[in-house]
C-alpha cells in the first residue's frame, strides 16, 4: 500500500473541484434545456403522474394504459362512459402521444346513441387538445375536418382543418391530395371559394391570409380552365382532351400556374379537375401510407 | 495503465460466464418479443411501440447494472480473491478502475444484444432504422455507467444487500429530484428548507438529463448543447464517484 | 536480505504485531507460531496488502513498500480464494499478465503446473478443484513471475502426506535455484525438516530468531517451543504484577 503523501490533498481537491463542476454543469443544463411543448390537461394531473414522468416511463405507461382503454370504446354502446375518463388520463400521462387523440376524434362520433349525447362534441374537444399538446399527427386535423363536414355540416371549419392536415409533416399522399382539393368539384366550387374568401377577409394573420388566397387562386384556376373548355366546345364542337389543346388553338395564351403545383385536366363532361397521375413532387415525397 | 485493461478484460470474460447475467438478458429478449404482441394491441402505432421497446431496454439495463455494480467488486474483495491481485504490481486504483471499465464492457455487451433485437423489431414492424432510438439507448448507457460507478462506490463500504438498497434509492431520487424542486417552489417553500432542497437537487445525481427516450419516441432530436452537457455531467460525476471509491478502498484493511 | 525494523501493526486498541525487528539472510526462513500470533499479518504487510502502523521492511536495502518489489516477489495467501469460473491455466495466465510483458508464456505455465502437480486439471474450472489442488495452484501462481523472494502463508495446509512431501521437494528445489523463501506455519515438524532458520512469534512478538538446531539444543522442537512460550507468558505476568 503506497504511503499517503500529498495524494490525500490532491484527492480532496479533486472531490471539491468535481462537485463545483457538477453544480455548474447542472446549472448550465437547466439554462439550455429544451422541453417538449405540452399543456397538462389541468385537473387530471396527480403527483403520481408527475413522478412517472420523471422516471421517463410515461410514454410507455401511457401506451400500456392505452391498450386497455381502447377496447372500452365499445362500452359506450352500453352507455358507459369510462372511455372518456380513461382517455383523459392517458393523455395526461403523456400529452405528446398523438394516437389516443386521433382515435377518439375518429371513433367517438361514430357512436350514434340517443343515450350518449355529445360524442361529436367530445371528439372535437379531444381533437383540439391534441392539436395543442400532441406531436404533429395529420390524423387529428384530418378526422376533425371529417367530423365538422359530416357531423356538423360545417364546411368552413372542415376546410380550415383539411388545410391544417395538408400542412402537417408526415401526411400521406392521398390525404394531402384530398385535403388540398376538398370541395373543388364543379358544383361545390362557388361555395368553397366563398368560404375561403370569408376566411381570408376575417383574419389579420398574414399566414392564414396567404394560405386562403392560395386556395382561392387554385379554385379560380380551375374555373378559368373550365370556362376555356366551354369556349373550346363552342368553337370546335367538342371538349378538349387536354389543356395543351387550349393553348394550341389559342383559347388561352397560357395555362394558369397552380399555387399547389397540380396539373389540370379536363374531364369528359367539360368540367375541370386535377390530374391524379401527375401529383406534385412534394406530395410524392410523402409516405404512401 | 495496462493493468486496468488487463483487469477489465478479465472482468468481462468472467462476468459473461455468469448465468444470472444471461438470465436477465434472456428475459430482456423475451420482453422485446412480447412487445410484438403489445404492438398489435396498439395497432402498431409507432411511438407506442418505441416506448415499449426503449423503456424495456432501460429497465433491463438498470437491473443488470444494479446486479453487476453491487456484487462484482464487492465479491472480489469480500472473498479475498484480491489477495492474489494486489500482491502483484497492481495498485488498488488500477484494480477498481479495471473493474469499473470491465463492468461497463459487460453492460455494453448486454446493451448491444438488446438494441439489435429492438432495432430488428422496429425494422420488421415499420421498415426503418430508428436512429433516434439508438441515441436514446446511448444516453441510457451513459446513465447506467454513472449508476455502475455509484454502485461500486457504495460497495467499497457496504455489503451487497445494503449497496443494492442505497443504489436503488439514489437511482430513484435522481429521477425525482427535479420535480421535487419544482414542487417545492410551487408550494412556496421558503428559506432554509428551500435551500436544503436546492442542495439536494444539485448534489444528487440528476438523472433526468439522460432521458432521450421521450424525445426519441416523439421523433425529436436532442439539441447538441444538451447532449454535450449531459456527457460532460456524466463524465465528471463518474470521476467524482470513482475517486471517492478509490480513496475509501485505499484506506480499507483487507 | 530482508530486514524488519520496529514493525508494528495495530488495529484500534489491539496490537497485532509488536515492535518486530529481525534480519533474515537464509534460503528458507519459517515463522512459527500459534494461530492468531500475527504471522499472517506480517506477511500481508511485507507484500503490501496492509500498511504498517509504524516501522519499515527493506528487501536488499530498499523499502519493500516500493512498488518495484512486487515484481520480485511471489505470494501465496493462507486459504487461497480464486475466481471459481476460471480454469487453472487461465488463472495462471491472468496472474502473469499483471506483470509487465507477461501473459504469453504458455510453456512456462505448463511447466509450473507440472511442477506443482496439477497439470492434468489445467483446463478444468477451479470450482471443481479439491482443497489440495487449490493449494498447489496458489503455489504455482506465486512462481509465475520467476520471483527472487517467496512469501508462503501455510503452504502445506490441506495437503495429504504425499502432497506435503512433494511440495517440500519443490521448496528445496527452489532453494537450490537460489531463491529465498519465507513461510508461515504452525506445524513444528515442517520447520524442523526444511527451514534453515526459524522465528518464533507469540502474540505479535518475536520471541526467538535463529538457527533451528541452535534453538533445539538437543531437545525436541515441540518441547522447546512450549518452554519459550511459557517463559514469555510468565514474564508478562510478572511485569503486570509489579505495575
Amino acid at each position: 500500500m503506497a504511503p499517503i503523501r500529498s495524494s490525500s490533498f490532491s484527492k480532496s481537491a479533486l472531490v471539491v473541484f468535481s462537485l463545483l463542476l457538477i453544480v455548474l454543469l447542472q446549472y448550465e443544463y437547466d439554462a439550455t434545456k429544451m422541453t417538449l411543448p405540452s399543456e397538462a390537461s389541468g385537473s387530471g394531473v396527480t403527483p403520481f403522474m408527475v413522478r412517472m414522468a420523471d422516471l421517463g416511463f410515461s410514454p410507455a405507461v401511457a401506451s400500456f394504459l392505452w391498450t386497455t382503454t381502447m377496447p372500452e370504446i365499445l362500452d359506450l354502446f352500453n352507455g358507459h362512459a369510462e372511455y372518456l375518463n380513461d382517455v383523459a388520463f392517458v393523455n395526461a400521462v403523456d400529452p405528446n402521444m398523438s394516437y389516443p387523440y386521433a382515435f377518439s376524434v375518429l371513433t367517438l362520433p361514430a357512436i350514434p346513441l340517443k343515450d350518449f349525447q355529445g360524442g361529436l362534441e367530445d371528439a372535437l374537444a379531444i381533437g383540439s387538445q391534441g392539436l395543442r399538446s400532441a406531436d404533429p399527427d395529420w390524423r387529428i386535423p384530418y378526422y376533425m375536418a371529417m367530423d365538422y363536414y359530416l357531423g356538423l355540416n360545417d364546411t368552413k371549419d372542415a376546410l380550415t382543418y383539411f388545410d391544417l392536415a395538408a400542412r402537417t409533416p408526415g401526411v400521406p399522399q392521398f390525404a394531402e391530395r384530398f385535403s388540398l382539393n376538398f370541395g373543388i368539384g364543379s358544383n361545390q366550387r362557388e361555395t368553397t371559394k366563398e368560404l375561403w374568401i370569408t376566411i381570408r377577409d376575417s383574419t389579420n394573420d398574414e399566414f392564414t391570409k396567404a394560405r386562403a388566397q392560395a386556395y382561392i387562386d387554385h379554385l379560380d384556376d380551375l374555373d378559368i380552365i373550365q370556362a376555356a373548355a366551354a369556349q373550346y366546345k363552342q368553337a370546335f364542337g367538342v371538349y378538349p382532351t387536354s389543356t395543351d389543346e387550349l393553348l394550341a388553338r389559342g383559347i388561352l395564351s397560357a395555362i394558369p400556374q397552380d399555387p399547389f403545383g397540380f396539373t389540370f385536366v379536363i374531364n369528359g363532361d367539360g368540367t375541370s379537375g386535377i390530374d391524379l397521375n401527375k401529383l406534385p413532387s412534394y406530395i410524392l415525397a410523402q409516405p404512401a401510407q | 495503465m495496462r493493468n486496468i485493461f488487463v483487469i477489465a478484460k478479465n472482468t468481462l470474460k468472467l462476468e459473461i460466464r455468469d448465468k444470472i447475467l444471461y438470465g436477465i438478458i434472456i428475459f430482456g429478449l423475451l420482453y422485446i418479443f412480447f412487445t410484438l404482441f403489445l404492438s398489435d394491441l396498439v395497432l402498431k402505432e409507432l411511438p407506442m411501440v418505441k416506448s415499449f421497446g426503449l423503456t424495456g431496454i432501460y429497465f433491463f439495463n438498470a437491473i443488470i447494472a444494479l446486479f453487476l455494480g453491487t456484487t462484482s467488486f464487492f465479491k472480489d474483495v469480500d472473498r479475498k480473491v484480491v489477495y492474489f491481485i494486489l500482491s502483484k504490481p497492481v495498485s488498488r486504483a488500477q484494480f477498481l478502475l479495471g473493474k469499473f471499465f470491465g463492468l461497463c464492457m459487460v453492460l455494453f455487451f448486454a446493451t448491444v444484444i438488446l438494441s439489435v433485437a429492438y432495432l430488428g423489431l422496429i425494422l420488421y414492424e415499420h421498415g426503418g432504422f430508428d436512429a433516434l432510438g439508438l441515441l436514446a439507448i446511448a444516453m441510457q448507457f451513459l446513465e447506467m455507467a454513472l449508476f455502475l460507478a455509484f454502485a461500486i462506490f457504495v460497495s467499497t463500504f457496504s455489503s451487497s444487500l445494503l449497496s443494492i438498497v442505497y443504489t436503488s434509492g439514489v437511482f430513484f431520487l435522481g429521477h425525482v429530484v427535479s420535480s421535487l424542486l419544482s414542487a417545492a417552489k410551487q408550494i412556496g417553500l421558503g428559506g432554509i428548507k428551500l435551500v436544503l432542497v436546492e442542495i439536494l437537487y444539485y448534489v444528487f445525481p440528476n438523472l433526468e438529463k439522460f432521458d432521450a427516450r421521450d424525445l426519441a419516441i416523439h421523433a425529436v432530436a436532442m439539441p447538441f448543447t444538451e447532449f454535450a452537457l449531459a456527457v460532460a455531467y456524466a463524465a465528471v460525476y463518474i470521476i467524482l464517484l470513482l475517486s471517492a471509491a478509490i480513496w475509501i478502498f485505499e484506506k480499507k484493511e483487507i | 536480505m530482508v530486514e524488519f525494523s520496529h514493525l508494528t501493526k495495530a488495529y484500534k486498541k489491539r496490537v497485532v504485531v509488536d515492535d518486530f525487528t529481525l534480519s533474515v539472510d537464509v534460503p528458507i526462513f519459517g515463522f512459527l507460531g500459534q494461530n492468531g500470533a500475527g504471522k499472517t499479518t506480517i506477511m500481508k504487510v511485507i507484500v503490501g496488502l496492509l500498511a504498517p502502523t509504524s516501522g519499515t521492511i527493506t528487501i536488499d536495502g530498499s523499502l519493500a513498500s516500493h512498488p518495484i518489489f512486487k515484481k520480485k516477489i511471489g505470494y501465496m495467501p493462507e486459504t487461497p480464494y480464486f475466481y471459481e469460473k476460471m480454469t487453472g491455466m487461465e488463472f495462471l495466465r491472468f496472474c502473469d499478465s499483471l506483470f509487465e510483458g507477461g501473459g504469453n508464456d504458455q510453456k512456462h505455465y505448463e511447466s509450473l503446473l507440472k511442477k506443482v502437480g496439477i497439470y492434468g486439471a489445467r483446463d478444468f474450472e477451479i470450482g471443481t478443484y479439491s482443497k489440495g489442488m487449490r493449494q498447489r495452484l496458489g503455489f504455482a501462481q506465486a512462481l509465475v513471475n520467476d520471483p527472487e523472494y517467496l512469501f508462503l502463508d501455510e503452504p502445506l495446509d490441506g495437503l495429504d502426506p504425499i502432497g506435503r512431501r512433494e511440495m517440500k521437494e519443490v521448496m528445496l528445489d527452489l532453494k537450490k535455484e537460489g531463491r529465498r523463501i519465507f513461510l508461515n506455519t504452525h506445524i513444528l515438524y515442517d520447520v524442523e525438516e526444511i527451514c534453515d532458520e526459524v522465528g518464533i512469534i507469540h502474540q505479535g512478538k518475536l520471541l526467538y530468531a535463529g538457527s533451528v538446531k541452535a534453538f533445539c539444543a538437543g531437545k525436541p522442537l515441540e518441547e522447546r517451543f512450549m518452554e519459550v512460550v511459557e517463559e514469555h507468558e510468565k514474564q508478562i505476568a510478572d511485569v503486570a504484577q509489579t505495575v
